[in-house]
């Protein structure tokens, strides 16, 4: 660990392979990274090792892949739920009201919490159109269950919801008021069980601070205490090391 | 569409084109297959990864972001981010038993081939220019790339200071970029 114990302005040079390999240590990564934020001398050749640590892909000897691998993935590829008014007519009534009165929930108080002009108002409406349907649709397949998510720490502001459909072990996270976060940070979504944390998805922020995640993860969501969101310094990590976003419990 | 840039493909996959998808696929799967099966040593569980990693850039296309570089270095290092978090969750004991199944798995694949797979030139050349390398060097990056190992968990597995370990890399590394200088990357010509 001592040989990170340098004067923060003196470049890590013999880090940089090592960092574009993905083979350093956590103490070791954080220097560096946060060397690059204020190096540009080192971003750059950072980036041109990295570049040919990228190669290395090409290492091993080329396998072919087994033609079954390729039917079972266009097999698992399922059309997106078309949105059409159709569509939802064919539903039953209860669908629909049960959609409606958590859409109403999820969306109508944020609209009434904060005081927005019109204009603003009828900006938000479009931005989010998007994601009513992406929620629309969740809904509209099955029972859904909704949990509440407010942010925290560098995103305050951020709130939304988490709607659960246990039924396929599937989850919907639709934020918005989330700040984007700065060149090579990113929200990573984290599943919760005990002292255990398992990568879920890295939460995608448009420049309106809007933000959703669609999770069908290999295991019960039954068996998870909860979901977490941290704001990392990589999207490559396999444990939360950043600020936390948002926690919210799954039970 | 063979022909098609990655970029294009990928705003496809975007507007749900699955054909786009499969040209991907029929592109990279090689690739991240063998990524995949030279770090796990089991040819299911690479199989798995090549699923996932696919299914994940058809459900979420827009975690694909063309600005930060080009979709093949992307695609790749998500294949090896995947199959090095899958090693470390598994238990020595049932990857001694997974090295056993990929003799079999060889055997039979061969009567169940991928054809339409990416075979390129430049891909060839690099792993020339790999194997080429002084074992040593060649050593410290496969514990590095393929093991997911950190230089310090190199430097003890091997009882070796870590500046011995660190100075490997930095010059495997050299002359890699040295003995391609000039030459195509593999993706070039997919950008």
């Amino acid at each position: 660990m001592a040989e990170c114990q340098r004067p923060f302005d003196e470049c890590p040079e013999d880090l940089l392979p090592g960092y574009a390999l993905g083979a350093l240590d956590p103490d070791e990564l954080d220097l560096v990274e946060r060397h690059l934020a204020l190096c540009a001398r080192c971003r750059a050749a950072a980036s041109e090792v990295r570049r040919t640590a990228e190669l290395l892909a090409f290492l091993p000897s080329p396998h072919l892949v087994p033609a079954r691998a390729r039917r079972k993935l266009l097999a698992r590829l399922r059309p997106v739920p078309s949105s059409s008014l159709t569509t939802w007519l064919r539903r039953p009534a209860w669908v629909l009201a049960l959609a409606a009165s958590i859409l109403a929930l999820l969306f109508g108080w944020q609209l009434a919490e904060r005081d927005r002009s019109a204009d603003q108002q009828a900006q938000q409406v479009i931005q989010a159109d998007s994601q009513r349907r992406a929620v629309v649709q969740l809904l509209a397949q099955r029972d859904g269950l909704l949990i509440r998510l407010h942010g925290n720490g560098p995103a305050r502001q951020a709130h939304g919801a988490i709607i659960l459909d246990p039924s396929s072990n599937t989850a919907l996270i639709a934020v918005e008021g989330l700040p984007r976060p700065a060149t090579g940070q990113s929200y990573v979504v984290w599943l919760v069980r005990g002292q255990e944390y398992w990568q879920a998805g890295i939460l995608p922020v448009d420049e309106h601070g809007h933000a959703e995640l669609f999770l069908s993860p290999r295991e019960s969501l039954r068996t998870f205490d909860a979901l977490a969101i941290t704001l990392e310094k990589s999207a490559q990590v396999s444990s939360p090391n950043g600020l936390p976003v948002a926690l919210a419990s799954l039970n | 569409m063979s022909e098609t840039s990655d970029a294009e493909l990928v705003a496809r996959v975007r507007s749900r084109d699955q054909a786009a998808l499969e040209v991907l696929y029929d592109r990279y799967a090689r690739s991240v297959y063998s990524l995949a099966l030279s770090i796990l040593h089991d040819p299911g569980a690479a199989e798995e990864v090549t699923q996932e990693l696919f299914l994940q850039v058809w459900q979420y296309p827009h975690l694909y972001d063309a600005a930060r570089g080009p979709f093949g270095p992307w695609l790749l290092r998500s294949a090896r981010n995947r199959a090095i978090d899958l090693l470390r969750r598994r238990t020595r004991e049932r990857q001694l038993s997974w090295r056993l199944e990929v003799t079999a798995h060889a055997t039979s694949d061969q009567n169940d081939p991928d054809d339409a797979v990416l075979q390129n030139e430049a891909a060839a050349r690099v792993r020339q220019a790999l194997a080429e390398l002084d074992s040593s060097l060649r050593q410290v990056i496969e514990l590095a790339y393929l093991g997911g190992l950190t230089q310090r968990e190199i430097a003890q597995r091997l009882g070796m200071p870590l500046g011995t370990v660190k100075t490997r890399v930095r010059t495997a590394l050299q002359r890699l970029a040295a003995a391609l200088a000039g030459d195509r990357e593999p993706w070039a010509d997919t950008r």
